[in-house]
C-alpha cells in the first residue's frame, strides 16, 4: 500500500462534496466524507504496520515519490512522501481524530443550509493536513501548510451570515499570512544556504549551515510556527477563530492545525538546533504558557476558555520542542489533541444543549441533565489538567522533568520549571472553574432553556467517549526513561528510530518521582483553589457558602474590586493585545488606506486623470460642434478652404 | 499677346481645364439644387479628363487614356448611384433642396 | 482614322503645338464653348435648360479630345456621357418636376467671401503654374504620334488588356455594383412595405 492514498481518499471525498454542492444528498455526503476518512484511517494502519516492518529491517522509513512537481535548475521538487515515526504518529492521531469528528459532525451540523460544503470542506482539511505532514519536502509541506490554512479560514467564516464570523475569518486569515510571509523568507534563505528543501537531506547534512545562517533561518521559520500554533505575539486569532462551528474548533483549531507549527518544528529539528533558536523558542513557549493560563482564567465563553487553554498548552509543546525534548513535545501535542478534542466535543453538546448560547455565566447544574457529556468532561479535563494516571498526566510530567535535562541551562532551569509549574496550576483553576460553572451548583439560565435542556444524541456523546477514552489509555505507550526501572517506553523509542534527535536521557528515578509527585500536588491544588471559589456555587448568585474562608474567597473573585478586578478585564480581554494591534497596526494602516483612496485613486486618479481626459475630449468636442451642421456646402467651403491654404503653405 | 492666341500650347488645355474645373466647383458651392450639384461633379470630372489627357498628349503616353477611360467609367458609376440617392431622397422628403436636407446635423 | 481628325494636322512649331490659326480658332470656339456651356448649367433655373448646356459641354469636351489625339476617347465621351448619363439626367430630373429656387447657397456673407477668396486664390495659382508649363516642349510630334497609331482604338485596346488589365477588371466589379446599388436604393416594394 503506498502512502499517497493516505491524503488521497479525503481529498477526493473532498471533490466529490465541494463539486456535487447541493445536487449530493446530506445522506451521501456524509456517507462519503465519513467513508473516505476511515479509509485513510485504514490505510494509515497498513502502512504503519510496514514502517513496523521497515523499522526491524534498520531503515528510517518509508518514502514514496508520486511524480516530479518541477525542476528548475538545482531545485527539484516532487510530490514525495514520507512516512516514518513522526509522521506515522501524526497521521495516525490526525485520522482517528478527524474521524471521530467527521462523526460527531452529522449530527452537530444536522439540517445546516451548506451541510455539504461543511463536509467537503472538513475532508480538504483533513487531506492537506495529511500532505503537511506526510511531504517529504518543503515546498510540500507548504502547500499543505496553506491547505490547512484556507480551510481553517473558511471553516471559520463557515456561518459568513454574520458579519463577526467573517471578520474572526479574516483576521486568522491575515495573521497567518504574516507568519507565512515569514516562513516563505525562511524557505527561500534555506534553499539559497544549503541547495536542498529535502528534509532527509538537510537532516542529514546539519553542516551545510553555519550557525548564524540557521538562527536566522529559524527565526524566519519560527515566525511562520507562531502564526500557525498560536504563539506570542500572533495567537490573537485563536480566541476568534471559535466563531467557526465546534467540531471545526475541536479538529482545527485544538487537535490538528494548530499543532503543524509544533510539528514543523520536530521535523526541522536539525535546523531549530542552535542555542540562540532554542532559547528564543522556549521563551515564547513560556510567555505563551502564562498569557494562555492567565487569560483562561478570566473568559466567559466556553470556548473562549478552551481556545486559550489550547493557546496555553501549546506554548508548554512549543517549550518542549525548544528545549530539545521533542518525543515529550509530540507525545504532548498527540494527547492533547485527545482531550482538547474531547473537551471541545463536550462544549459542543453543551451549546447544543444551551441553544448556542456559550456564556458560563448562564449556565450551571448540567451535570444531572447531560451525563455523558459531564462524564466525557470530567476525564478530558483531569487529563488535560495532568491527574494522575490520565494521558496528560504523562506528557505534562514529561515537559516538565525535561526541563532538567539541559545542561547548559542548569542556572536557569529552575525559573523556567516555575514558569511551566504556574501555567499548570492555573490550566487546573481555571478548568475546575469551567466545571463548576458549567456542570455544578443550579441552572442559571432562562427557563425556557431550562426546559428544553437535553443531553446530545448517541453520535455527538459517543465520538467524545471514545475521545475520552483514549486520553485514558494512551498512557501505555508514553511512560518516561526512568533509571532502573524497566518499565516500556515506546513512544519515545519508536520516534527515536527515525531520528537521533529523539533519542531521551534516562533519568534519576528518586528525582523524577519527587518532581512528579510535587507537580501532582500543585495540580490537584489547584483544584482545590478552584473549588474554593467556585464550587457548588456561583457568580451573580449571591448565596455564598456557609464557611468564612470559602465566603471570603467568593466575595473576591467573583465581585471583585480594585487591582483584582483590573486584572480580571486584562484577562477577560486577553491582556488587550487585540487593542494594541488595533491603534499601533491597524488604525494607521486604514489611515493610510483612506488616505490613498481619497486622494490618490478619487481625487488624483478619478478626478484629475480619468475624468480630466473625459472632459477635455467633451468640452473640445463641444467646441467643434458647430462645425457639423448638417449643411453640405459648407463642407465644400471647407474644402476649397483647405486647399487654398494647402496650396498657400507649399508656394510660400 | 497675338502670339498667345495663335499658337496653341498645353497650357492652353490645362487652363481650360482649370476654368471648367472651377466653374464646375462653384456651382457645387452655390447651388441649392442637388441635380444641378450632380451636372456640376460631371462637368469637374470631365475638366479632369481634359488634364489627363493632355498630359498623355505631351508625353506620349497612352496610359492617360486608360485613366480616361476608367474615369469615365466611374463617373457612369457615381451618376447612376447618385441619381438613385436623389431620387430616394425626393421620395421620401419631396425635395431636392440642400438646404433643407441637413439631416447630417450633430 | 488620324486623317480625320483636326489635330492631326498640327505641327510642331517651337514649344507651341504647331498648329494653323485655322485650328487655333477652332480651339477658342470649342473652348469658349465649353465654358460658356459650364456657365449655363450652374445658372440656369430651368433644370431641363442646364441639361441641355451640359450636352453641349459634353460635345465640346469631345472636340477637345479629338484635338489632343484621344479620338478613341471623344466618341466615348458622347456615347456614355451625351448618350447614356445626360438621358438619365433628363429623365430623372422630369420625373421630379423641380426647378431650382432662386437664391443661393451659403447665405452667410462672410463665408461667401472667405471662399471667393479662397477660389480666387486657388484659381490665380493655379493658372500660374499651368501657364509657366507653356514653355515645357511636347516630348513628340504629331507625326510621331500618327506614326504609332497614338490614341487610336487599336493601341488603347492593347494597353488596356495587356498593360492595365486588373484596373479595368476592377471597375467593372464597380460597375456592377454601382448597378446593384442604385437598384437598391430606389427599390419601390422595400420602402413601401416600411410606410
Amino acid at each position: 500500500m503506498s502512502i499517497y492514498w493516505i491524503p488521497f481518499f479525503p481529498l477526493f471525498g473532498a471533490a466529490i462534496n465541494l463539486i456535487g454542492g447541493r445536487r449530493i444528498s446530506h445522506k451521501a455526503a456524509h456517507s462519503i466524507a465519513i467513508g473516505a476518512l476511515i479509509a485513510s484511517f485504514f490505510v494509515t494502519i497498513v502502512v504503519f504496520l510496514q514502517l513496523l516492518d521497515v523499522h526491524k529491517s534498520g531503515d528510517d522509513g518509508l518514502n514514496d515519490v508520486l511524480f516530479s512537481w518541477f525542476d528548475l535548475e538545482t531545485l527539484h521538487i516532487t510530490w514525495g512522501f514520507t512516512f516514518d515515526s513522526l509522521s506515522a504518529i501524526s497521521c495516525l492521531t490526525i485520522t482517528f481524530v478527524s474521524s471521530l469528528i467527521h462523526w460527531y459532525s452529522m449530527a452537530y451540523m444536522k439540517g445546516d443550509l451548506r451541510y455539504v460544503t461543511y463536509f467537503g470542506y472538513l475532508n480538504l482539511f483533513t487531506g492537506a493536513m495529511l500532505i503537511l505532514v506526510l511531504a517529504d519536502n518543503l515546498i510540500m509541506m507548504f502547500v499543505g501548510w496553506e491547505g490547512v490554512g484556507l480551510c481553517s479560514y473558511l471553516l471559520i467564516g463557515f456561518w459568513f451570515e454574520n458579519r463577526a464570523n467573517t471578520h474572526a475569518a479574516k483576521k486568522a486569515f491575515i495573521m497567518n499570512r504574516i507568519g507565512d510571509c515569514l516562513f516563505l523568507l525562511g524557505m527561500f534563505l534555506l534553499f539559497s544556504k544549503t541547495g536542498t528543501l529535502i528534509f532527509s537531506e538537510l537532516a542529514d547534512n546539519p553542516h551545510l549551515l553555519s550557525t548564524s545562517d540557521a538562527t536566522l533561518i529559524g527565526l524566519l521559520l519560527f515566525g511562520g510556527v507562531c502564526a500557525k500554533s498560536a504563539q506570542i505575539p500572533l495567537h490573537t486569532w485563536l480566541p476568534d477563530a471559535m466563531a467557526g462551528p465546534t467540531p471545526v474548533s475541536a479538529l482545527i483549531h485544538a487537535a490538528t492545525m494548530v499543532t503543524a507549527g509544533v510539528y514543523f518544528i520536530a521535523r526541522l529539528s536539525s535546523v531549530f538546533g542552535t542555542e540562540t533558536l532554542m532559547i528564543v523558542v522556549t521563551i515564547v513557549g513560556a510567555i505563551t504558557i502564562l498569557v494562555g493560563a492567565f487569560a483562561a482564567m478570566g473568559q466567559q465563553d466556553i470556548k473562549k476558555v478552551l481556545a486559550y487553554s489550547t493557546i496555553s498548552q501549546l506554548g508548554f509543546m512549543c517549550v518542549a520542542v525548544g528545549m530539545g525534548a521533542l518525543s515529550a513535545g509530540v507525545f504532548h501535542m498527540v494527547t492533547h489533541a485527545f482531550f482538547k478534542a474531547g473537551l471541545f466535543l463536550c462544549a459542543g453538546s453543551v451549546l447544543h444543549a444551551m441553544k448556542g448560547n456559550g456564556d458560563i455565566r448562564q449556565m450551571g447544574g448540567l451535570r444531572t441533565k447531560l451525563p455523558q457529556t459531564h462524564i466525557t468532561f470530567v476525564i478530558c479535563a483531569l487529563a488535560l489538567c495532568g491527574i494522575f494516571p490520565f494521558a496528560g498526566f504523562w506528557s505534562k510530567e514529561d515537559i516538565l522533568l525535561s526541563v532538567w535535562d539541559v545542561p547548559q541551562w542548569k542556572n536557569y532551569s529552575v525559573f523556567l520549571w516555575a514558569i511551566l509549574s504556574v501555567g499548570s496550576v492555573c490550566t487546573s483553576i481555571y478548568m475546575a472553574r469551567l466545571y463548576f460553572l458549567i456542570f455544578s451548583g443550579t441552572c442559571r439560565a432562562s427557563t425556557q432553556i431550562q426546559k428544553n435542556i437535553h443531553e446530545a444524541p448517541k453520535t455527538m456523546t459517543i465520538p467524545a467517549l471514545i475521545l475520552a477514552g483514549v486520553s485514558m489509555s494512551t498512557i501505555v505507550v508514553g511512560l518516561p526513561h526512568l533509571e532502573l526501572i524497566p518499565i516500556p517506553t515506546y513512544f519515545a523509542d519508536f520516534l527515536s528510530i527515525s531520528s537521533p534527535n529523539y533519542t531521551t536521557v534516562s533519568r534519576d528515578s528518586i528525582d523524577s518521582f519527587v518532581f512528579m509527585m510535587l507537580a501532582l500536588i500543585l495540580s490537584i491544588g489547584g483544584i482545590a483553589l478552584s473549588t474554593l471559589i467556585y464550587g457548588d456555587n456561583v457568580c451573580g448568585d449571591k448565596s455564598y457558602s456557609n464557611k468564612t474562608v470559602q465566603k471570603t474567597f467568593q466575595k473576591a473573585f467573583q465581585q471583585p474590586s480594585g487591582w483584582l478586578l483590573k486584572c480580571r478585564a486584562a484577562c477577560l480581554d486577553g491582556f488587550y493585545l487585540d487593542r494594541v494591534y488595533q491603534s499601533l497596526i491597524v488604525r494607521p494602516v486604514s489611515v493610510f488606506s483612506g488616505f490613498l483612496y481619497t486622494v490618490v485613486d478619487r481625487f488624483i486618479i478619478d478626478t484629475i486623470i480619468v475624468h480630466g481626459i473625459a472632459e477635455i475630449v467633451r468640452h473640445t468636442g463641444q467646441m467643434l460642434r458647430f462645425v457639423h451642421n448638417g449643411s453640405f456646402h459648407r463642407y465644400v467651403a471647407v474644402l476649397i478652404i483647405g486647399s487654398a491654404l494647402i496650396l498657400y503653405m507649399v508656394s510660400s | 499677346m497675338i502670339n498667345m492666341f495663335v499658337h496653341i500650347t498645353p497650357s492652353h488645355f490645362l487652363i481650360l481645364s482649370m476654368v471648367l474645373f472651377s466653374i464646375g466647383a462653384l456651382g457645387m458651392l452655390f447651388s441649392r439644387n442637388a441635380f444641378v450639384m450632380m451636372m456640376s461633379i460631371e462637368i469637374m470630372l470631365n475638366a479632369a479628363n481634359i488634364s489627363v489627357i493632355t498630359f498623355a498628349r505631351m508625353h506620349g503616353d497612352m496610359g492617360g487614356h486608360i485613366l480616361a477611360i476608367i474615369a469615365i467609367a466611374i463617373a457612369a458609376a457615381e451618376a447612376s448611384v447618385g441619381i438613385a440617392m436623389i431620387l430616394t431622397v425626393f421620395r421620401t422628403h419631396g425635395s431636392v433642396d440642400l438646404d433643407v436636407l441637413n439631416k447630417l446635423k450633430h | 482614322m488620324n486623317e480625320l481628325s483636326i489635330a492631326s494636322n498640327l505641327t510642331p512649331m517651337g514649344s507651341s503645338m504647331g498648329n494653323t490659326p485655322t485650328e487655333a480658332l477652332l480651339f477658342w470656339i470649342v473652348a469658349i464653348l465649353c465654358v460658356v456651356g459650364s456657365l449655363f448649367v450652374i445658372t440656369r433655373h430651368n433644370l431641363v435648360t442646364a441639361a441641355v448646356g451640359l450636352i453641349g459641354v459634353f460635345f465640346a469636351t469631345a472636340l477637345i479630345y479629338l484635338m489632343l489625339f484621344a479620338p478613341f476617347l471623344a466618341v466615348i465621351q458622347i456615347l456614355v456621357y451625351s448618350g447614356a448619363v445626360m438621358v438619365l439626367f433628363v429623365f430623372v430630373v422630369m420625373i421630379c418636376n423641380c426647378d431650382t429656387t432662386k437664391t443661393l447657397s451659403l447665405r452667410n456673407y462672410f463665408e461667401r467671401g472667405a471662399v471667393s477668396i479662397a477660389l480666387m486664390y486657388l484659381l490665380m495659382q493655379i493658372v500660374h503654374i499651368l501657364w509657366s508649363l507653356r514653355d515645357n516642349p511636347v516630348s513628340m510630334s504629331a507625326e510621331e504620334l500618327a506614326q504609332r497609331n497614338f490614341g487610336s482604338t487599336k493601341s488603347i485596346g492593347s494597353v488596356l488588356f495587356y498593360d492595365y488589365l486588373i484596373p479595368f477588371e476592377a471597375v467593372s466589379l464597380v460597375l456592377l455594383i454601382a448597378v446593384v446599388g442604385s437598384l437598391a436604393l430606389v427599390d419601390r416594394t422595400k420602402t413601401s412595405d416600411k410606410s
